[in-house]
């Protein structure tokens, strides 16, 4: 059997991982457009900040590849798929043929098409190629924009801060975070950022990037100039579909899948940034564009394509992340649209930059945002995913201390939810 | 596996398994000098009430981890061979992509050292700390079948939720 990956991240490796520990003689290829080994793009921010090394960057070890004998072509660009003839086409002009195909191409970052984008200087915060033109060009810059309020655009920030740069946040929404926590969280970071000395303005945005050849400055709305070397854009992603397009292999947000994780095409699988999937808290069909979900995606679809049956029960927004020592998790969904048909409950300590926040449908959890305390996080979550009736416990989502204690009860009440083998460890006194 | 289990009936929450475990965690492994420890030593088993009663929390080594699927720099990952999930405090960078999927809350962000910290099952020792310390022996190391023939064999006092 011929498996080719497409995309060496997240999605790829534990997909060709998966692959790998059910077929020991199969012939696995992993193609990346980009020319490094398997790294972390969530390190970035910390390589910027000292905190990790190069070497610290690679998810997997050096002989990894050699060591699971997974042949591996970086650098290389698969410009299209044909699935009738079971082959894909490199830019190189190359073909590469397979019997299982995982795309796991990821996202780009969405630069918005304002005059002068095209200028040297200007960045998307994604890649080592990303990084290593920030380096480049923060050498002889003293100032950074960062565009975008959103996780990414932070801890783009933060990077660039802790570099010596001069930066200035320009966001389009009324607060910081404005996808992932509400008003109250979003002034804690934007004080949080503006104590040390990151500058933000909210409602704004860039009309025009100024400077011959080179970034120099940006123009914003309001008609001031702020001067800079350098543009950092946070803006989101969006996923690399454009090797399947004029196939059968259906999009939409991005490549559609099933609960197998495999496209309209039956021996093409897609996971990560470039899969399209069903959220659990929502409903919806989109692109949860997160590591967790890319690395468990890739790892299910790779055993899919070695013969399993695994079933992806569905994605779920959630973001994590930490600005100038002050940690934030957000989980489902915070902000909903119609907020009158929600419950939202929320304490904040001001003293402490505390704040948590639950949103509840039908005494149903279907989000969580935690500032300052995030132990036990993921309990809210796992609430969350198997839409538990929190009704006994809905005075108590708010303490510091709420966790698995206090939900065993819950656990063993409703086992037909909590399915997991460990649950089971852990309750069996309460179940008898 | 051999995991660490607790008959429930028998805790009577003395934490003593927390102190024990901070102590074997510690630099030196000693009670008396890892107090002036600094970084202070952390406790990877954390005592919580329910409504059965005290509830000695701690990271189940879960078949399918989702720490081990959200752990962005390959920190968290299975020992092939004991099948224990293991965090690598080198290449952890406290980045809490653990804190926020694990379903027990059983990873602690260490704030103080910016490390994620969990139950290893006292690596290198015969018995966790936290099961040697227990004074009431709620607390087992062994495997699951093990100790569900034993729970349902012992009858300490009746369960009763409060």
């Amino acid at each position: 059997m011929r498996y080719l990956v497409i995309g060496n991240s997240a999605a790829g490796i534990n997909g060709a991982e998966a692959v790998r520990a059910r077929d020991p003689d199969g012939a696995i290829t992993i193609v990346s457009s980009e020319d490094y080994p398997a790294y972390s793009r969530c390190l970035i921010p910390y390589f910027m900040e000292g905190k990790v090394s190069e070497d610290d960057m690679l998810y997997r070890p050096k002989d990894y590849y050699e060591a699971n004998r997974f042949e591996v072509l970086l650098g290389r660009t698969v410009v299209s798929v044909h699935p009738s003839e079971r082959a894909v086409t490199l830019d190189t002009g190359e073909k590469l043929s397979y019997d299982r195909l995982l795309i796991a191409t990821g996202g780009s970052p969405e630069i918005p098409d304002t005059p002068g984008m095209d200028k040297d200087g200007v960045f998307g915060f994604r890649t080592t190629v990303d990084l290593q033109g920030i380096l480049r060009v923060a050498k002889s810059a003293d100032g950074a924009v960062v565009l975008g309020g959103g996780c990414v655009g932070l801890m783009a920030a933060c990077g660039l801060h802790s570099m010596g740069l001069k930066v200035t946040v320009v966001i389009r929404s009324p607060h910081l975070l404005s996808q992932v926590a509400d008003a109250e969280a979003g002034e804690i970071f934007r004080r949080r950022f503006e104590e040390n000395g990151v500058s933000v303005i909210t409602q704004n945005d860039v009309t025009e990037v100024l400077g011959s050849g080179k970034v120099e400055a940006v123009k914003l709305e309001d008609g001031r100039e702020i001067p800079c070397g350098i543009i950092v854009v946070g803006k989101g992603v969006n996923p690399n579909i454009d090797l399947v397009k004029g196939t059968d292999v259906r999009t939409h947000w991005g490549i559609i899948v099933d609960e197998e994780l495999r496209t309209s095409v039956s021996d093409i699988y897609a996971a990560g940034d470039v899969a399209e999937t069903t959220d659990v808290v929502t409903g919806n069909q989109t692109v949860n564009a997160i590591w967790p979900a890319a690395a468990e995606q890739g790892r299910i679809a790779g055993a899919n394509m070695a013969g399993a049956h695994e079933r992806y029960s569905g994605s779920m927004r959630m973001n994590s992340a930490e600005f100038f020592g002050l940690p934030l998790i957000s989980t489902g969904l915070v902000k909903p649209r119609n907020p009158e048909d929600y419950e939202i409950l929320k304490r904040y300590v001001a003293e402490k930059n505390v704040f948590r926040k639950v949103v509840l449908r039908d005494n149903v959890l279907v989000g969580a945002v935690l500032v300052g305390e995030i132990e036990n996080a993921g309990v809210y979550a796992a609430l969350m995913r198997k839409k538990v009736d929190v009704s006994p416990v809905k005075d108590r989502l708010l303490e510091s201390g709420f966790g698995f204690g206090a939900i065993l009860g819950l656990v063993a009440d409703q086992k037909d939810k909590f399915v997991e083998p460990e649950y089971r460890e852990a309750v069996l006194c309460a179940s008898e | 596996m051999r995991k660490v289990y607790c008959d429930i009936r028998k805790c009577v929450s003395c934490r003593t398994c927390e102190i024990a475990c901070a102590v074997r965690h510690s630099r030196s492994g000693d009670l008396y000098q890892a107090l002036r420890e600094e970084p202070r030593p952390k406790r990877l088993v954390r005592v919580d009430a329910s409504e059965f009663g005290p509830f000695p929390l701690r990271c189940h080594h879960c078949e399918v981890a989702a720490c081990i699927d959200a752990c962005k720099t390959g920190a968290t990952r299975r020992d092939p061979i004991t099948g224990k999930v293991l965090i690598d405090r080198d290449k952890c960078v406290g980045c809490w992509m653990c804190v926020m999927v694990c379903p027990f809350g059983a990873v602690f962000p260490d704030m103080q050292t910016g490390k994620a910290l969990k139950c290893d099952l006292c690596e290198s020792h015969d018995q966790p700390a936290c099961v040697a310390s227990c004074p009431t022996r709620a607390l087992f190391f062994e495997e699951f079948d093990e100790f569900e023939a034993e729970y349902k064999k012992r009858r300490p006092r009746s369960l009763v939720r409060r």
